[in-house]
């Protein structure tokens, strides 16, 4: 009885963090290059690494979002999104530590999202956390 | 025990970013806002002096009730004007300066008419920015290379729906200059 609660609460979990990735990516896909000028905001990486990452990360967050919501490379894909969650506490907190006032990019971009700060950094430490559970149960599952 | 990083896991994950790598890539060749894979940031497009045409063409955006263009029919982005680019506009009153550093360098001097929106702390003045018109040029400057507070907070602008954003790169550096030279134009204004 008590796997078949942690089953449906990992489940649920799968949803939710699939769907926020999903419904992240969206608007980061639509427009790269907005997205690209919302990293670039953080002045933490060179150009080259901000193109790259405006061009490649929203699809990964879709398909990582889209695997989890399916059952599918269950590993992979949490393990993917535990390290960008990761980059993300480190990049939303050096830009709160740096006193920048910048748009997120987190869901939406090019100003359209709300501002860097301690609730976003919350937001992705339990998006961390869900993402860390999915992990340890699908490895245990597999 | 079972690891905590199979190499399953590892080889899924690899897999996963490969695939979103190819697929990323292939579309951004294609994306009408794409990114350009570039070491340097995208130059940003020079004013020509034919954009300040007397009548200002496509500033005037009052499309029955919408005060916003179509997004089809903006520019790639804010645009760069020089010292005298400035001058004209600010004399014709076809222009707002918007100075981006913080009040203390503001009020240690800044362009005749200009107001101050300091990018740091932007958040703090989303009134100011809701009452910019749409209808004049708002051109945001700072001190000068290597400051990019201008650059930034016409990206800020433009992501928010200006259209007619310029940047003044040159900055009070050159504006101090230029004042020194000719006579006749608008002086910096000193705090008292």
């Amino acid at each position: 009885m008590q796997n078949k609660n942690v089953r449906w609460i990992v489940l649920l979990l799968r949803m939710l963090v699939g769907s926020v990735f999903v419904y992240a990516a969206i608007g980061k896909i639509w427009n790269p290059q907005g997205f690209a000028n919302d990293i670039d905001n953080y002045r933490m990486l060179p150009y080259l690494l901000v193109s790259v990452m405006a061009t490649v990360l929203p699809w990964l967050e879709l398909l990582c979002g889209f695997f989890l919501i399916f059952g599918k490379w269950l590993r992979g894909s949490s393990l993917i999104i535990i390290v960008m969650n990761l980059i993300f506490i480190v990049a939303i907190g050096s830009a709160i530590a740096r006193g920048l006032d910048i748009t997120c990019g987190c869901f939406s971009v090019s100003g359209e999202g709300t501002k860097v700060g301690v609730m976003r950094l919350v937001e992705d430490i339990l998006l961390l956390g869900a993402a860390v559970v999915i992990y340890l149960r699908a490895n245990v599952d597999d | 025990m079972r690891k905590l990083f199979p190499k399953a896991a590892l080889i899924e994950a690899l897999m996963i970013t490969v695939i979103a790598a190819i697929i990323g890539l292939g579309v951004n060749v294609v994306h009408p806002k794409r990114v350009s894979i570039s070491t340097k940031r995208p130059p940003i497009v020079a004013a020509n002096d034919s954009v300040f045409a007397e009548e200002l063409p496509g500033v005037a955006f009052s499309r029955g009730n919408n005060p916003l263009p179509n997004l089809q029919e903006r520019q790639n982005g804010p645009i760069t004007v020089n010292t005298n680019q400035v001058r004209r506009l600010m004399a014709g009153g076809k222009a707002i300066a918007i100075d981006a550093r913080n009040q203390d360098e503001f009020e240690s001097g800044h362009i005749l008419g200009a107001i101050n929106l300091p990018f740091e702390s932007i958040s703090a003045y989303r009134e100011r920015v809701n009452s910019l018109p749409h209808d004049k040029w708002l051109i945001c400057y700072c001190d000068g290379p290597p400051c990019d507070l201008g650059e930034l907070l016409a990206s800020e602008l433009w992501n928010a729906g200006f259209s007619t954003v310029a940047i003044y790169q040159e900055g009070m550096d050159a504006w101090r200059k230029s004042n020194a030279i000719e006579k006749g134009v608008e002086k910096t204004d000193h705090a008292k």
